[in-house]
């Protein structure tokens, strides 16, 4: 067994609403994500994944339970995107080379090769990320990431806007680039089939709490019309159903 | 050939003016004819006749240094506490109070004031004391008359700085944060660049304040040079030729300055209209 990359211990998040009070976000949610897997949430909407991932990523912190995160640097990826919308796409795969103080002429060196090797053209890389399609704008948010070097990469539905075969195209190059260089992924997301075609390991999770985590060992690439596949889909979907809500 | 017609609508204006000004000038002892006008506009740095101030050339020079020394003091001083004002609640509750006097009172209404204060000293005066007169340019930017331009100037650069930083998305402030920028680069590279927009736009409010209290200002006595007090002498001595001279330059100076300040907000704002789309 690998070293965890991020361990929650416990954790709860409790917001307080001018409307509704006090709304509890997460509910006493352990979890681990171990150095080159891919751990897939699903579950549906309002259940905390995306607090879970804002606590990973240390932009909050929890009422309850403890952090442990392992990862040097973390990137969130959200449907949004990563994009800085007054900087040129280059100049936002730019920004972290800069802030990692990388001479200029270096800097434009990495972020084409990064740029290339997220099946980005080249002359995307003057465009603005207003001027690109869903599909691009992740390939060069992904990119942004890459340059940043994070060791992790916390996916909040990032592919959600996209059109079925480009994402199930951006899904896989995505995943295999990450495995290559050994990136640890948290995934979040609420189509179980794509979370199940890719998870290392599965969380199953319901309004504030994770429920099971399952560690699925079919090999990849996995057929979704396989039989494993089709038995696997209906014991995480029956977990669904049955999990406390 | 299609904005023709735009063209001719647009003109339609401007020519009833030319022949409403033609036909009064030929009735009016007062109003000057437009070859008069032409012929001080042809010949900027001639002295004016009979008037007690500079040429129209001189003058416009004056007036665009006394803006810009009194907008640069707004931009300094307005900039960095706008920024204050949209990052702290506190900052923000402190100085509202006195924002919303300086917009609301006139800032020729200081003017007396200012005169009081700072009189006749200038940055030739801080420079070489009682032999500032030798310093003529730098003794014509009066700190009283500066200072008002500079308050004039200071309540828009406020106002839109601290809106434009309250309006800074806090996922750019993150993604800066997550890339692995310290406070300094989430301020340099996420709320500069996300406020610029309406910085610039209270820019461009500032400086047409500030072109239009300067004229005001230089009109008031005391005053020997610049384009308002080319209007005030050539009304004293009846050559109205240098008034509408000093108007024309006004106005044509004015659309200059907005058209420039126009272009960079365009500039600044253009990934801001896409995004909305």
């Amino acid at each position: 067994m690998t070293t965890p990359l991020l361990q929650f211990d416990a954790v709860s998040r409790v917001f307080q609403t001018p409307v509704r009070g006090e709304v509890r976000a997460l509910n006493n949610v352990s979890l681990q994500c171990h150095e080159g897997e891919i751990t897939c949430i699903v579950g549906p909407s309002g259940c905390g994944k995306t607090t879970l991932l804002r606590l990973a990523a240390g932009l909050d912190q929890p009422s309850a339970g403890t952090i442990q995160i392992g990862a040097t640097r973390t990137m969130l990826l959200t449907q949004e995107g990563a994009l800085l919308p007054w900087r040129r796409v280059i100049e936002n795969i730019e920004l972290p080379l800069a802030l990692r103080k990388l001479p200029r002429a270096q800097r434009r060196k990495r972020a084409m090769e990064i740029l290339e090797a997220v099946h980005l053209p080249a002359d995307v890389a003057m465009s603005f990320p207003h001027e690109l399609s869903g599909g691009m704008r992740q390939r060069a948010s992904l990119a942004t990431a890459l340059a940043a070097e994070a060791t992790m990469l916390l996916l909040d539905e990032p592919f959600q806007g996209v059109d079925e075969s480009t994402r199930t195209k951006l899904v896989g190059q995505t995943l295999e680039l990450c495995k290559q260089q050994g990136r640890t992924i948290l995934l979040v997301t609420h189509d179980i089939e794509e979370a199940l075609s890719l998870a290392d390991v599965l969380v199953v999770m319901r309004h504030g709490g994770t429920t099971t985590r399952t560690r699925i060992d079919l090999p990849h690439p996995r057929n979704r019309l396989g039989r494993e596949f089709e038995q696997a889909l209906l014991t995480v979907r029956a977990e669904l159903a049955n999990a406390p809500s | 050939m299609k904005h023709l017609p735009r063209i001719l609508i647009a003109s339609i204006l401007p020519a009833a003016i030319v022949a409403v000004w033609v036909v009064a000038a030929d009735r009016s002892p007062i109003i000057p004819a437009m070859g008069e006008v032409w012929a001080v506009l042809c010949d900027p740095f001639a002295a004016p006749k009979f008037l007690d101030t500079t040429s129209l050339g001189h003058g416009v020079a004056i007036s665009l240094l006394r803006v810009a020394l009194g907008l640069g003091l707004a931009v300094v001083v307005g900039i960095p506490l706008g920024v204050a004002m949209g990052i702290s609640r506190s900052v923000r509750d402190a100085l509202s109070p006195m924002v919303s006097v300086m917009v609301a009172v006139s800032p020729i209404a200081w003017l007396p004031i200012s005169i009081l204060i700072f009189g006749l000293t200038s940055p030739a005066t801080l420079l070489a004391g009682h032999d500032a007169w030798e310093y003529d340019t730098l003794d014509r930017l009066r700190f009283a008359v500066v200072t008002i331009i500079a308050l004039g100037s200071l309540g828009p650069i406020l106002l839109n700085t601290s809106a434009g930083v309250r309006h800074v998305r806090e996922s750019w402030c993150e993604q800066v944060r997550l890339l692995g920028g310290g406070r300094w680069e989430v301020f340099r590279h996420a709320v500069l660049p996300g406020a610029m927009g309406s910085i610039v736009t209270g820019l461009r409010l500032a400086t047409a304040i500030a072109w239009r209290v300067i004229v005001a200002a230089e009109i008031f006595p005391g005053t020997q040079s610049g384009l308002g007090c080319m209007i005030s002498s050539a009304h004293e001595v009846g050559k109205y030729e240098y008034a509408f001279a000093a108007i024309l330059a006004i106005a044509a100076i004015g659309l200059g300055l907005d058209a420039l300040l126009r272009l960079w907000e365009t500039r600044t704002n253009h990934w801001r209209r896409k995004e909305r789309g």
